[in-house]
């Protein structure tokens, strides 16, 4: 048995750990953001715990305390794996053991939803004009900055533009152009994600993957699409930003029983970036890919 | 080097997972905690007999609709159950209660819905076989149980009174039996009491189910089946081990609906809901060993029934 006297200990190391996870944005490598109003009452019942205990001992003394069972060291578990954190979300080879192409997913996004639209039709060696860009909804606070090399490389008129594409665009990307392929053949899009590769996308080839994130880390799905030819290039677990053009390929992926049409992406440009703030990408609705 | 690499990258997806379980179920675990408490508090034998009748199985129906009341997941599912139990309601409401409330709970239905907008089969799917189950459940564990008298294992981490009892009146909570009008006033550290004994296994169940994702890939179990019933068993198994809210559940299910068929979906849904890792060993731990066996041992047939009876049906 643990010493009545340390009762408040365990509430408070729990309630410290979580304020801590909130107040510096690290739980959102964790929890989609609408679960973290329940992190924020969970830290508040633990300091409340810890207070609570606390009257306890100094109102009626520690031969009076609640005793904790030896199982209560398990509470240290996570105190512990907040040593082993990494930084960036899941690894690409969570993306590849989740089952990298057996998961892809469309996505169908609001009817209304038209932020597709905000992907130039055409970039670099291809005419940009005004009209082929509509104005573009407010920006989300997850706008990934666009790496310095490719800025040099995009039209101005593009380039405002740019600056002001959500992160959470690529659910929208993966849904539009997953869904209907052909469509989408021929135009240019802008993604951040990270290499993931497989023994059966041949060579130069590799998935630009961001996990779909529907309630916690444990749901996280891979999306993204297959690219090429940098693969060799680029090594696994890399995050990278594109500028690339939509193809379409034939490709038979794990679990389906027969092949079909799916999109595979050019890379025109590319460079390097850091681990956006929030790594996860988050759904609207979910629509299967027909076997 | 590389296996250095490998097992930092395989500890650092393990710890994210397990933190992501424990920080996902936990605000539930508290949820269901207060409400066992209060259950404790407010529940008299006879509120009990009214709401849930004493016998062998005239408890089911009453269990498996409750909840529909209770906004509770499969976390917050088992300390209610475990008080219940405690109070003395049938082994078979309380099973009955364990499969039904974490499918048939307003969040949950809405979810699915929101999943499985368009297609309304797999939604009125998954509450037609979570009810079945449920029933099915109750009804066998009413025969292999009866309804005895089950003493449910004590909160291990609840208060030990090292002094000795004092006069009637003269201490809060004192053993002596007596009503002293303290029983509220009580509540906050009883609340602390039941939280911390349910979160201690749900912390335990959350790093198993962690490591084994880590090791076991889920390709192993998901990749394409012949025939529906390796697909079944198959995402069962999946769905036991990744231990997702069932809130959340049915948008996973719902990438399996093209490749695996909707069988292998539906049979995610209703056993991931009521069983899996991270809930299974509280169940265990806190439940009688026999209730805990037959328990899973029904869901798991009851679930692998329906399954293959929604394929049979949407290929027709």
């Amino acid at each position: 048995m643990i010493p009545a006297w340390l009762s408040p200990l365990p509430w408070a190391a729990l309630a410290a750990a979580q304020l801590w996870l909130l107040t510096s944005g690290r739980i959102l490598s964790y929890l989609h953001p609408k679960a973290v109003p329940l992190a924020w009452a969970l830290a508040l019942f633990c300091l409340l715990g810890c207070l609570v205990e606390a009257w306890a001992l100094r109102r009626r003394g520690s031969r009076t305390g609640t005793r904790l069972s030896t199982g209560a060291v398990a509470w240290t578990l996570p105190l512990l794996a907040l040593a082993f954190v990494q930084e960036g979300g899941l690894s690409h080879r969570a993306a590849l053991a989740r089952g990298l192409s057996a998961n892809v997913v469309q996505i169908a996004e609001p009817a209304q939803d038209s932020s597709m639209e905000e992907v130039p039709d055409s970039l670099g060696n291809y005419p940009v004009t005004e009209d082929s860009m509509p104005a573009l909804a407010a920006p989300s606070k997850t706008v990934v900055p666009l790496p310095e090399t490719m800025r040099k490389e995009l039209p101005s008129n593009v380039l405002e533009r740019l600056d002001s594409i959500p992160d959470a665009d690529f659910t929208g990307k993966v849904s539009r152009i997953w869904k209907d392929p052909s469509r989408w053949r021929g135009h240019t899009v802008v993604l951040t994600g990270f290499v993931t590769k497989d023994a059966t996308f041949g060579a130069g080839g590799f998935f630009l993957t961001r996990m779909l994130l529907t309630c916690c880390a444990a749901d996280a799905m891979p999306v993204g699409f297959f690219c090429q030819p940098l693969g060799n290039a680029l090594p696994e677990g890399q995050w990278i930003a594109v500028v690339a053009k939509v193809g379409i390929t034939s490709a038979r992926l794990d679990g389906w029983r027969k092949p079909r049409t799916v999109p595979i992406l050019t890379v025109l440009s590319y460079a390097k970036t850091e681990v956006p703030g929030n790594p996860y990408v988050y759904p609207f609705a979910f629509e299967p890919v027909s076997p | 080097m590389e296996i250095g690499r490998t097992m930092s990258a395989f500890l650092g997806d393990a710890v994210i997972v397990f933190l992501s379980l424990c920080l996902e179920s936990m605000p539930f675990v508290l949820l269901g905690s207060i409400l066992s408490v209060l259950a404790d508090r407010l529940l008299t034998q006879d509120r009990m007999d009214r709401f849930l009748p004493t016998g062998r199985f005239a408890g089911i129906p009453a269990a498996c609709t409750l909840g529909i009341f209770l906004p509770l997941c499969d976390c917050a599912i088992f300390p209610v159950a475990r008080r219940l139990m405690g109070k003395g309601v049938s082994p078979a409401a309380v099973a009955s209660f364990l499969c039904a409330a974490p499918i048939l709970n307003p969040a949950v239905i809405a979810s699915t819905a929101w999943a499985f907008s368009g297609t309304p089969s797999l939604l009125g799917g998954r509450v037609v076989g979570g009810v079945l189950v449920a029933i099915l459940t109750g009804i066998v564990m009413g025969l292999a149980m009866g309804r005895p008298a089950i003493e449910v294992r004590p909160v291990q981490a609840g208060p030990r009174r090292l002094s000795p009892p004092r006069k009637a009146g003269s201490e809060p909570g004192c053993a002596c039996g007596h009503d002293h009008g303290h029983a509220w006033r009580d509540i906050p550290r009883a609340v602390l009491r039941e939280f911390g004994s349910n979160a201690t296994w749900v912390i335990v169940g959350a790093a198993a189910s962690a490591l084994v994702q880590g090791l076991l890939p889920r390709t192993l179990l998901l990749t394409e089946a012949g025939s529906q019933l390796p697909a079944i068993l198959g995402s069962m198994g999946f769905s036991w081990l990744i231990s997702l809210c069932s809130n959340a559940d049915a948008f996973v299910a719902r990438s399996f609906l093209g490749p695996l068929g909707s069988g292998a979906a539906m049979a995610f849904m209703t056993f991931g809901a009521m069983l899996d890792l991270k809930n299974t060993v509280p169940l265990v731990a806190l439940f009688p060993r026999r209730f805990a066996l037959t328990f899973a041992a029904c869901t798991f047939l009851g679930c692998l029934a329906f399954a293959l009876l929604f394929q049979w049906a949407g290929a027709r």
